[in-house]
C-alpha cells in the first residue's frame, strides 16, 4: 500500500528533515509513528498524505509510482487517505454536518447517502445531536470526534493520524486509539503519530520511530515488541557511538 | 454544496473588486457607446452619400460673364443662370442610371447658411451673396454611372459646372471616425487588461487568506478545477454586481449625453443616437465583466494550485 525506498525530504535547500527513509505500510496494517519534537513525523505524514514529496528516493502509494503519476491522478490516491491533524483543521464557517460531508461530497457520492452515512457515524461518536452546529461551539475533544468522522466518512483505505492524543488526557487518548483499533479490524491500515510512549506501550501495534531525521523499527530503538509480521520491511542501521 | 460556503466573502481585497469592476464597466460602456454610435454613423453616412451627387452651378460673374459678356444687366444675368440650370437639369434627367434630379431653391440653399451666416433674410447678407445652384442627385443603386462621362457633357453647357461625389469629405469623415473607433477598441483593450490585472491580484489574495481551506481541500482530494470554480464563483458574483453597477451610472450618463446632444440640433449629431442592437450590445457588458472576472480567477487560482503538490 505504501512503499518507500531511500527517501528523503529536504526544504529548499537546507539540509534533508527526512533521510534514507524505507519502509512498507501494508493494507489493514496498524503502526504508531514516535519520535520527539520535530524528528520529522509531521513531514513523513504528509509524505504518506501526498502533500510533500520527496526530494530523493522511490515512493510508491497503492502500487503507484509517484514520480511517474500524472498530477490529474493525484487527487483520486488523495481520496483513499483519511487524515486526522493535530490542529483538526474543521472549517468554521461549515456545520459539524458539512465537514463530516466534506470528503464525501469532493468524491461525488450520492446526497441521500452522504446524508445518511454522516448522520450515523456522528451519532456513532456522539455528535448526532450537533449536526447543525459550529465547530466553533464545541469542545477540544467533541472538535477531535468531528475531526476523525471526516477522516473516516470515506472509508478510506489509509487512515493517518497526527499527534491525535496531543491534547487529550491518558484515558482519552486510550480509547481513541481503541476507536483507530476498531476501523483497523475493518480493513484500514493505520498510522498513528504520537510522543506518547506510555501510549505506544499499551498496545502491541509495531512502532515506526524517527530520530534525527533517521527511521528506524521500534524493536531497534524504542524497545517496544514488534506486532507479529511486522510491516518494516527495511530500515537505516541504527547509528552506532 | 453551494460553493460560498466553503470559501466565504473576505473581509479584504475581495470587497473592492466590485467597485473597480463597475468603475471598468462605466469607462467600458462609454467607450464602447462612442465606437458603436461613430461605426453607427459612419455607416449611415456612407449610405446616405453613396448614391447621391449634388451638382454645383457656380453664379455668373458679375459685371463680367463667365462667358465673358459684360453688359449683362441682373435680370438678364438671372435669366441666363435659369437657363444653365434648366439644361444641367435636362442633361441629367436624361442620364441613364439617375433615378432622381432636384434643383435645390435659393432659400434651401440660404437655410444651409444660416448657421454660419445668421438669418438675415433675403434683403440681408445672404441675399446680396452670388450663392451657386445646387442640384441633388439620386443614383440609381443597380445601374453605375459615369461621372467622368456626366462632367464632360455637364461642362460643355458652360463653365463653373461640376459635380461632388462627396467622396473626399466623406473619406476624412470615415478616416476620423474609424481612428477613433480605433483609439475607443484600444481603450476597451486597456479597460480589460486593467480589471484582469485587479482580478489577479485580488484572487491571489483571497487565494492566500483561504490558503488553509485550500490545502485541507487538496489534501482530501479536491481536484484542481473544483477549488478553482469556488474562486471562479465567487469572483463572477462581484463580476456580476459590478457591471450591473456600472452599467446602470452608464445608462444615466448616456441618458443625459442624449439629451444634451438633441439640444445641438446638428445634422450629424442625430445619428450618433445608438440603434437597439447597440443598446444591447452595451447591456451585455456586465455579463462579459462577469466572465472576464471568473475567467481570470479561474487562471490564476490554476496557476497558484499549480505551486501546491
Amino acid at each position: 500500500m505504501v512503499r518507500f525506498e531511500n527517501v528523503g525530504v529536504r526544504y529548499g535547500v537546507g539540509p534533508e528533515v527526512l533521510r534514507d527513509i524505507s519502509l512498507h505500510i501494508a493494507p489493514a496494517s496498524f503502526h504508531f509513528l514516535t519520535g520527539a519534537s520535530g524528528a520529522g513525523k509531521s513531514s513523513l505524514l504528509k509524505l504518506m498524505y501526498l502533500a510533500l514529496f520527496p526530494s530523493r528516493g522511490r515512493m510508491e502509494m497503492f502500487g503507484q509510482d509517484i514520480s511517474i503519476t500524472h498530477r490529474r491522478d493525484l487527487p483520486a490516491l488523495r481520496q483513499r487517505i483519511g487524515v486526522v491533524f493535530q490542529d483538526f483543521r474543521l472549517l468554521g464557517n461549515l456545520s459539524v454536518f458539512d465537514n463530516v460531508a466534506l470528503p464525501l461530497r469532493l468524491a461525488g457520492e450520492d446526497e441521500k447517502r452522504t446524508q445518511n452515512n454522516v448522520s450515523e457515524l456522528l451519532d456513532w461518536v456522539g455528535l448526532g445531536a450537533r449536526l447543525d452546529d459550529g465547530p466553533d461551539t464545541l469542545s477540544g475533544g467533541e472538535q477531535q470526534r468531528v475531526a476523525i468522522a471526516r477522516a473516516v466518512i470515506s472509508k478510506p483505505s489509509l487512515l493517518l493520524a497526527d499527534e491525535p492524543t496531543g491534547n487529550v488526557d491518558d484515558r482519552i487518548a486510550y480509547r481513541l486509539v481503541r476507536l483507530f483499533e476498531e476501523l483497523h479490524r475493518s480493513g484500514t491500515a493505520v498510522v498513528v503519530a504520537t510522543h506518547n510512549d506510555a501510549l505506544v506501550r499499551r498496545f502491541s501495534h509495531p512502532v515506526l520511530t524517527l530520530n534525527d531525521s533517521m527511521l528506524y523499527p521500534a524493536s531497534a530503538y524504542a524497545g517496544a515488541e514488534l506486532g507479529a509480521g511486522s510491516d518494516i520491511k527495511a530500515g537505516p542501521r541504527r547509528k552506532s557511538g | 454544496m453551494a460553493a460560498p460556503d466553503l470559501i466565504p466573502d473576505s473581509e479584504g481585497a475581495g470587497r473592492f473588486l466590485p467597485w473597480v469592476v463597475a468603475v471598468m464597466v462605466f469607462f467600458a460602456a462609454l467607450a464602447g457607446a462612442a465606437a458603436l454610435a461613430l461605426h453607427q454613423a459612419t455607416g449611415t453616412w456612407r449610405n446616405d452619400l453613396a448614391n447621391t451627387i449634388t451638382v454645383e452651378i457656380s453664379p455668373l460673374d458679375s459685371p463680367s460673364g463667365g462667358d465673358g459678356r459684360n453688359d449683362d444687366s441682373a435680370g438678364a444675368r438671372a435669366a441666363r443662370e435659369s437657363e444653365r440650370l434648366a439644361a444641367v437639369t435636362a442633361v441629367l434627367r436624361a442620364t441613364a442610371g439617375i433615378i432622381g434630379v432636384r434643383p435645390l431653391e435659393t432659400a434651401e440653399i440660404a437655410s444651409l447658411l444660416q448657421p454660419w451666416l445668421g438669418d438675415s433674410g433675403p434683403a440681408g447678407l445672404i441675399g446680396d451673396l452670388p450663392l451657386p445652384r445646387l442640384i441633388d442627385v439620386q443614383l440609381s443603386a443597380t445601374e453605375r454611372v459615369d461621372l467622368s462621362a456626366l462632367a464632360k457633357r455637364l461642362a460643355g453647357i458652360g463653365p463653373g459646372i461640376r459635380i461632388d461625389d462627396h467622396q473626399i469629405w466623406l473619406g476624412k469623415l470615415v478616416r476620423l471616425s474609424q481612428s477613433l473607433q480605433w483609439m475607443m477598441a484600444a481603450c476597451l483593450a486597456m479597460i480589460c487588461f486593467a480589471t484582469c490585472a485587479v482580478v489577479i491580484f485580488g484572487t491571489r489574495a483571497a487565494f492566500a487568506a483561504h490558503l488553509e481551506v485550500v490545502e485541507l481541500l487538496h489534501v482530501m482530494g479536491a481536484r484542481d478545477g473544483y477549488i478553482a470554480r469556488l474562486f471562479q464563483w465567487r469572483a463572477m458574483t462581484m463580476g456580476l454586481k459590478g457591471g450591473l453597477i456600472g452599467l446602470a451610472v452608464t445608462a444615466a450618463a448616456l441618458f443625459a449625453l442624449s439629451r444634451l446632444a438633441a439640444d445641438l440640433e446638428g445634422p450629424l449629431f442625430g445619428d450618433l443616437a445608438l440603434s437597439p442592437f447597440a443598446l444591447l450590445v452595451l447591456a451585455t457588458l456586465p455579463f462579459l465583466a462577469a466572465a472576464l472576472t471568473a475567467l481570470t480567477a479561474r487562471r490564476t487560482v490554476l496557476r497558484e494550485l499549480s505551486r501546491l503538490p
